[in-house]
């Protein structure tokens, strides 16, 4: 007994002490309304070469009473009328912009937004875009000393004109977009209830996003990378993707074939950006770009291989990666060329196809927006470079024109100088033959360029939750068809631009379903069957119900440098080996290179069509690669304070307790001031008693009679 | 000052008992001793409930239920506490020296593990939700009484001061064989604790305050008489 007498106290402390401090107490439920962490989208912290733009909250989080703003006579009244300290507003989403953003910051009393959709929303009344006004500008092709007549400016007819560069803001607190309209009316109500006289008890929300990058991207790549602690903590990563690269023609090796051909090179952007990008970017009307150039590569990979060999110049299909930054994919695509790392970084031991340099690429075909396209195309150039190639250009639109069917380019304005493309950064560098082909001519037609609202109603496709798949592909189908003429139109040129002929062979040709099943696929649902066909045997990938954000993210690489890409980068990358490459015979273990250091080639082994509940495998060989699109800079290690930084983005980390958000009630300070001084009396009175009772304790305890 | 209900309650809730434990148990090596024997017992009657809350799956969200089984494992305990002292008593006789006989004596060493057992009432009732006080928010957002901090803070003041005085109450009544008394403070702790389930609801949060604190007024005159103390004994107080 005597020795487990301890031993019990101590396991009954033990056993106590977790149910005092758990979060979700009792008590903690009585006070606190949590919101779930996926039921809102967050802006996050990124970091640039010489700046950091995005949102930060205070390390233990941003309170403020909540503050309904659904009208502009709203938004008055707060900034004028309203009289405490700390806010966090409710704005409806018709008027979140950057505007109201900077009165925020210039009252000083906001410590964090919260944006909803009303009730009914389906999209915003009014055009927006986030974004710059003239994007991509920092690192262009125009400025003091090459065209400043043709540089983008804001106050006249500008590229982007609803932009308003909400998106290149730093912004001192947090701000969360409510996704869920239950959760949004459950504030209002809260608001309704306890705010409308901005009388104590106040309806309060609390938001955490705390994030730990700062200053910019160099200094906080070298902050992360260079520790000198025994427990590391990581601030932020590189923000980078992977480029995607197939080659009409079959490369060989370079011991058989020392030179490239020329090349043209047709490349479109892959991804997307938002203001909030975590849980959405679609970018749907960026993304037709991509898929016509997919369209594009069905078409050519269409031709027999000796009418492959019999091409006078290749043509190589490139997806760029993390253009929404600053052209992260296409100017390291330049680096690697200069360095005889395209389309692989050189490496003697292996097989490997001659290296790609700027002076092999014949010209750059370059596909844009196309969602708002109708019957008239548009082909972009410098002015001041195309002047050299004037005869080249006008005769891509002639072969564009002549094969056409229901589409007619023409050239864009000549006083508006090249549109925000990969091509500029090309340029930058050499003066090639370039066009940009896209639907609009001076200003992009994307009314929500770089916004969560770039979705299939900004294409005109209005659906509901009752659509059923078959009516989307109904809805898609005009869309689908124009991408279609403008597919074929773009092959049917680029051979004539390769071959040696000028006769087109009938084998170049497209299936107008094709191009409605991948719109299905990239912008309304990647549970589809072409995702399905086109995935390799051994993934084991589920694909969501929901499609692909096409938000860059950070860099990944495996341990041993093999790349992970994401899966609509995976996707696509597949798909255009499908579409150029050579279907072979074999089976899952004959497919693969008989040499196992050929580079010059990859194998793949698709799934394949369902036939009567069996999938048709197949494999496929295709010259086709994938380079990093990651900053040069970072592998330098020459991460200094220069602006020199092309395409050096970097992303916050955070923990996953990092956001939060809950709702609660205030008291105000009068009142917990009155709480404090009633404990301040209650213990002066207790010890005067006590001390008094405890010196006359013989007296006052002394029962009558007995000593 | 961000955390002046913290501090406020604390002190509400454990301002008496702080005084009482520096003024008149911290110079006694043994009092401390019976005070933790008195914690220890009020947890093993809070680790029975505990069980029993924990066995009995389908009552669990009914707290009434628990309530009522822990007022009465407390009080078995106390009474369990009673025979362990009165078992004691001889050896601690023999292993003692006069002046520790001294500072045990009679009613004091009711009083010591009574305020034992009490003060880990107080720590388990209170310590939560001072945990919780510590936040920006307040109770109120479900439309629970906005006053919980300050009502749970003055109903553990006066609790621990009521297991104290209901201590010494069942140890006198004990040794003089009266049992009446011994039932008349299990019914009171059942009513002080049963009148705590109204503190969550807006409007009668503060009943269960006004009954706990007319219980511990009746209590303390009651406790006062049994130690030996009366009206005769304050004047003779007064006048000195």
């Amino acid at each position: 007994m005597k020795l487990l007498f301890p031993l019990w106290t101590i396991f009954i402390l033990g056993l106590s002490c977790d149910f005092v401090f758990s979060q979700t107490s009792k008590v903690y439920k009585l006070i606190y309304k949590d919101f779930d962490v996926n039921s809102y989208d967050k802006c996050i912290r990124l970091l640039n070469g010489t700046s950091e733009i995005g949102c930060q909250s205070k390390n233990g989080g941003n309170t403020g009473a909540i503050y309904h703003i659904n009208s502009t006579a709203r938004i008055t009244d707060f900034l004028q009328k309203s009289h405490l300290k700390n806010y966090i507003p409710l704005v409806d989403v018709n008027y979140f912009n950057n505007k109201l953003i900077q009165q925020f910051i210039s009252s000083g009393k906001v410590q964090g937004v919260l944006v909803y959709e009303p009730e009914g929303f389906v999209k915003p009344t009014n055009s927006w875009s986030p974004e710059l006004k003239c994007p991509k500008e920092r690192f262009g092709l125009y400025n003091a000393s090459y065209g400043p007549q043709y540089e983008c400016k804001p106050d006249n007819n500008p590229w982007n004109p609803p932009g308003d560069g909400l998106t290149e803001q730093n912004i001192p607190f947090p701000i969360f977009h409510i996704l869920q309209s239950e959760a949004a009316q459950e504030i209002i109500q809260c608001y309704n209830k306890y705010n409308s006289k901005e009388v104590y008890p106040l309806c309060s929300m609390q938001m955490k996003s705390h994030m730990f990058g700062a200053v910019d991207a160099p200094t906080c790549i070298r902050r992360t990378t260079y520790q000198t602690t025994l427990t590391p903590q990581m601030y932020c990563d590189a923000m980078g993707g992977w480029n995607t690269i197939a080659s009409l023609k079959p490369l060989i090796s370079r011991k058989n074939k020392t030179k490239s051909d020329s090349t043209i090179l047709v490349t479109a952007a892959l991804d997307s950006r938002a203001f909030m990008m975590l849980n959405t970017a679609p970018g749907n009307s960026l993304a037709t770009g991509f898929i016509t150039l997919l369209a594009v590569a069905k078409a050519m990979g269409g031709i027999s291989e000796k009418q492959k060999s019999e091409l006078n110049k290749n043509i190589m299909f490139v997806l760029f990666d993390g253009e929404a930054f600053d052209n992260i994919g296409s100017t390291r695509t330049v680096f690697d060329m200069q360095q005889m790392n395209f389309p692989v970084v050189e490496n003697k031991a292996m097989i490997q196809p001659a290296a790609i340099k700027l002076e092999d690429a014949d010209s750059i075909v370059e596909i844009g927006e196309l969602g708002h396209v109708d019957s008239q195309l548009y082909v972009h150039t410098d002015p001041i470079s195309a002047a050299l190639h004037k005869s080249r250009i006008d005769q891509i639109i002639a072969e564009i024109n002549n094969n056409a069917q229901d589409i007619n380019a023409t050239k864009a304005s000549p006083s508006v100088g090249l549109v925000p493309s990969s091509l500029q950064t090309f340029l930058k560098s050499r003066n090639l033959p370039g066009v940009v082909i896209t639907d609009y001519d001076k200003q992009t037609k994307n009314k929500y360029f770089f916004s969560r609202y770039d979705e299939l109603r900004n294409l005109n496709i209005n659906y509901n939750e009752n659509t059923t798949d078959e009516e989307m592909l109904q809805l898609l189908q005009p869309l689908a068809q124009k991408l279609s003429n403008v597919a074929l139109a773009t092959a049917k040129m680029l051979y004539l631009e390769a071959a040696a002929t000028s006769i087109i062979p009938p084998e170049i040709s497209l299936n107008t379903s094709l191009v409605t099943e991948m719109l299905f696929c990239y912008l309304y649902k990647a549970n589809c069957s072409l995702f399905t066909e086109a995935t390799s045997t051994n993934s084991v990938t589920k694909l969501p119900n929901f499609p692909y954000n096409r938000y860059v993210t950070v860099f990944q690489t495996s341990a041993t440098g093999l790349p992970i890409m994401n899966n609509w980068g995976v996707l696509s990358r597949n798909l255009l080996a499908i579409f150029t490459g050579k279907h072979l015979p074999d089976n899952s273990t004959t497919c693969k290179p008989s040499v196992s250091t050929d580079e010059t080639t990859t194998y793949f082994y698709f799934n394949g069509k369902l036939n009567n509940g069996t999938r048709e495998n197949f494999c496929v060989k295709s010259s086709s690669f994938v380079t990093k699109a990651l900053a040069p800079a970072i592998e330098d290690n020459e991460l200094t304070n220069n602006v020199e930084n092309y395409g050096l983005w970097a992303e916050s980390r955070w923990t996953t307790t990092t956001f939060n958000l809950r709702m609660f009630l205030q008291h105000d300070e009068v009142n917990q001031g009155m709480t404090l001084l009633a404990g301040l009396l209650v213990l002066l009175v207790s010890f005067t008693v006590v001390y008094i009772v405890d010196t006359k304790a013989e007296t006052l305890f002394q029962p009558a009679g007995v000593i | 000052m961000p955390l002046m209900v913290f501090f406020g309650c604390t002190m509400i809730a454990f301002g008496p008992s702080l005084a009482m434990f520096i003024l008149t148990i911290a110079k006694y090596p043994l009092r401390v001793i019976l005070l933790v024997v008195g914690a220890f017992s009020w947890l093993l009657a809070l680790l029975f409930s505990a069980l029993l809350w924990l066995a009995v799956v389908p009552l669990k969200e009914q707290l009434a239920f628990s309530l009522v089984f822990s007022v009465i494992f407390q009080e078995a305990m106390r009474y369990g506490l009673f025979r362990m002292m009165k078992n004691a008593e001889n050896g601690l006789d023999d292993a003692l020296s006069e002046d520790e006989k001294k500072s045990i004596s009679n009613h004091k060493l009711s009083y010591t593990t009574g305020f034992g057992f009490g003060l880990m009432y107080g720590l388990f009732s209170i310590v939560n939700v001072l945990s919780q006080s510590i936040g920006p928010g307040s109770v109120g957002i479900d439309g629970h009484s906005s006053n919980f901090m300050l009502i749970s803070a003055f109903l553990t003041s006066s609790t621990i001061l009521l297991h104290t005085f209901w201590n010494v109450i069942v140890f006198d009544a004990l040794n003089k064989q009266q049992y009446y008394k011994v039932i008349t403070v299990v019914c009171l702790h059942m009513l002080v604790s049963c009148c705590s389930l109204l503190n969550v609801q807006q409007n009668l949060a503060f009943v269960s305050v006004i009954v706990s604190y007319i219980v511990l007024i009746g209590t303390t005159v009651w406790a006062f008489k049994a130690a030996g103390g009366s009206v005769v004994n304050i004047k003779s107080c007064l006048n000195r």
